[in-house]
């Protein structure tokens, strides 16, 4: 962008920059906080953000390893922190898995289909997704126990359980979906319909290879969502084996001991899946994938 | 290649009937290009015979075939859309191959048959590329050739070229047109461009608001168009409209009080018609000169456009509302008020009743035509 600028525009740069880094701190602290209690000896919640004394205690009960401390005494890891990354992966990337399944092909029924309807479900989906899931906790629990006695590996304490709750939280991805599938040309499949495509194969070969960016915009938002999610895993998972890292963490901070540290080391643990995926999915998230076919 | 039959088609969108019973019988090898004012179901016509748009009621016959229930590869038909719609993800190759690759053939065998067809249409070159680092001109020989290498019995272009620049579409129009000379395959063509029409169509079909008015040759539509609305939509200034009545008839032809107060002689047989009916004389712009003779129309110049080849005058005269348009030799020293006075052969001009419906006219053709009547 070379174009000629004004001379004032210089100061609005410095103003607009100084700004921004102001808000970038503010966001980043909580954070840097969480890092910083990580690698602080003792659960201490308060304190300076750079520690005196770098101790790796709470990292070493998080990674499933015992240490030895001040006075002496051996701890061992108190619970299973790995064991519940495991969980809360492998219920993100199947929840994940079953949105992106499941609201990719709603919202080409939404965006391409003509049936009756159509309108008042768009609007519906919407207005069911505006109750708050918390609300109806006690409601999932009863269900799920219900559906348990007849099919138990979707019942309470089961993962299944966990990711048909989240599987049903697809209403706003259907909208994200059906938006970018509106901005592409029906010629599109068209011209493959008239290659010779069924219905799905042009939804396959041509309509899903365009709208792969926003498709891992999906998946990348429905498998935060999954790993982060606390109130629906906590009334369905029980069992310490089952829990998710969200859930599980909160078991450090029982009333009488926080243990902020370890706490801490696990809440940032939790976050290295989503970095990492967001690292991979990052490539597939280009711009312009669909530029191209149609005039212009 | 084959022949299409359109027998009573119809088209409905919810309660909204686009098509109103279509016949149209195109035959094998033949150009077909239809033509209409904006929104008049072209596209959907086309789309009908592609199998885009379900029929709803009718028959459509591809080589002596119903095909109404067919989807669209089935009835051996090949679309070249407005958009090109090239799939942008795939390379050229990759795009012209992509029907055969549906069509379960192997690599090794559609492979040489892309390359032929990238080597007719001069993009072989091309192959490995992505449609948007293609040109205009490019992406629309890609879509042509994805066309072509299905080898289908007939041939859908829906206005291909009016994405293209001026210089551009003439080139593509005149590959279009060998393109159809060497494959000898039915082609269907929409498009809105009168040039295009006239020079590519074997016969053109003029559609308004979901009925055809006229099928005929280029020649045949120019020269003797059916009706006012045939008549008025080609030609470019389009033609002159005079009203007025009968005054009398001769052998001649018809003799017309215009509105304006002129009498002018036109000569076309006078059928069923009598002095006194309400009648509308056409003049096309290029008929009229610049002089005086037997049908004189006077005014004053309203405006005067130089295209280099010929001076287009608009005059406002008592004969008409509109100004009159007439195409005169190049560099004419007229201006702006001028008064003038225009003329016309009574063999040159046409007539239309009250309800817009053509009088037969007198004269031949010019000759080296090879005019077939297809009027409905
Ligand atoms: N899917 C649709 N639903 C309802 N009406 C439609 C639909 N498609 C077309 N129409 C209507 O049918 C009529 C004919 O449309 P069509 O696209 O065939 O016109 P056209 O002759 O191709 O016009 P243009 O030269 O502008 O492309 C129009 O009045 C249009 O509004
Ligand atoms: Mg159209």
């Amino acid at each position: 962008m070379a174009m000629v600028q004004d001379k004032s525009h210089l100061g609005k740069i410095l103003a607009a920059h100084a700004g921004l880094i102001a808000f970038l701190l503010l966001t980043m602290f909580p954070f840097l906080m969480i890092v910083s209690i990580s690698l602080r000896p003792g659960n201490f919640a308060s304190g300076s953000l750079i520690p005196d004394t770098i101790s790796f205690e709470h990292w070493k009960l998080a990674l499933g390893f015992s240490y030895t401390d001040a006075s002496g005494r051996l701890i061992a890891p108190p619970f299973p922190v790995l064991h519940w990354l495991w969980n809360s992966v492998k219920i993100a990337l199947i929840t994940a898995s079953v949105v992106l399944l499941l609201s990719t092909t709603s919202a080409y029924a939404f965006a391409r289909l003509k049936f009756r309807g159509k309108e008042l479900g768009l609007s519906a989906l919407l207005l069911v997704q505006m109750f708050p899931a918390v609300l109806s906790l006690i409601a999932i629990y009863a269900i799920f126990d219900e559906i348990g006695n007849y099919v138990p590996w979707l019942g309470i304490d089961s993962h299944g359980s966990v990711i048909l709750a989240y599987a049903g939280g697809i209403a706003l991805h259907i909208w994200t979906i059906k938006g970018y599938f509106d901005t592409i040309p029906a010629e599109m499949e068209e011209a493959a319909i008239v290659d010779g495509a069924s219905h799905f194969q042009a939804f396959w070969h041509v309509l899903l290879p365009m709208a792969l960016p926003i498709l891992c915009v999906v998946f990348l938002l429905a498998f935060i969502g999954a790993i982060i999610e606390y109130p629906v895993a906590s009334i369905l998972l029980h069992q310490e084996q089952n829990l998710t890292l969200a859930v599980g963490s909160k078991l450090y901070l029982y009333e009488q001991n926080y243990l902020w540290g370890d706490f801490a080391a696990a809440a940032i643990l939790s976050g290295l899946p989503i970095t990492l995926l967001f690292v991979v999915a990052q490539r597939w998230m280009v711009n312009g994938l669909s530029s191209g076919g149609v005039k212009g | 290649m084959a022949a299409v039959s359109l027998k009573g088609i119809c088209k409905d969108f919810g309660t909204v009937r686009t098509l109103h019973g279509i016949d149209l019988e195109i035959r094998d090898g033949e150009f077909i290009v239809f033509v209409g004012p904006s929104g008049c179901g072209k596209s959907t016509l086309l789309r009908s015979i592609a199998g885009l748009e379900e029929i709803s009621e009718g028959e459509l016959q591809i080589d002596l075939q119903r095909v109404n229930e067919l989807p669209p590869v089935k009835r051996g038909i090949s679309m070249v859309f407005q958009s090109y719609a090239l799939y942008p993800h795939m390379s050229v190759f990759e795009n012209l191959a992509f029907g055969l690759r549906l069509a379960h053939k192997s690599k090794a065998e559609y492979t040489p048959q892309v390359e032929q067809v990238a080597r007719v249409l001069q993009i072989d070159h091309l192959l490995t590329r992505k449609p948007k680092e293609l040109s205009g001109g490019q992406r629309q020989r890609v879509a042509i050739g994805r066309a072509i290498v299905q080898r289908p019995k007939v041939f859908l272009f829906d206005e291909p070229l009016s994405n293209l620049d001026a210089s551009l579409r003439v080139q593509m129009r005149i590959e279009i047109a060998k393109l159809h000379r060497e494959l000898a395959t039915t082609m269907i063509y929409v498009t809105h461009d009168q040039v295009e029409a006239m020079t590519l169509a074997d016969r053109i079909v003029v559609l308004r608001a979901g009925r055809i008015e006229q099928v005929g040759s280029p020649t045949e539509l120019y020269h003797r168009p059916a009706n006012r609305f045939v008549a008025g939509f080609m030609g470019s200034p389009s033609m002159n409209f005079l009203p007025g009545r009968i005054a009398q008839i001769d052998e001649n032809g018809i003799v017309v009080a215009l509105s304006g107060g002129a009498r002018v002689s036109v000569q076309v047989a006078p059928g069923r018609a009598l002095p006194g009916d309400e009648v509308c004389v056409g003049v096309r712009p290029e008929h009229l000169h610049l002089a005086a003779g037997d049908n004189e129309l006077a005014g004053e110049a309203m405006a005067i456009e130089q295209l280099g080849d010929s001076t287009v005058l608009y005059l406002q005269s008592a004969a008409a509302a509109e100004p009159l348009a007439a195409r005169l030799p190049p560099l004419l020293p007229l201006s702006h008020g001028d008064a003038c006075t225009l003329s016309f052969a009574p063999h040159h001009a046409h007539l239309f009743d009250v309800t817009g419906k053509a009088f037969e006219r007198m004269s031949p053709i010019p000759a080296a035509t090879t005019g077939e009547s297809y009027s409905l």
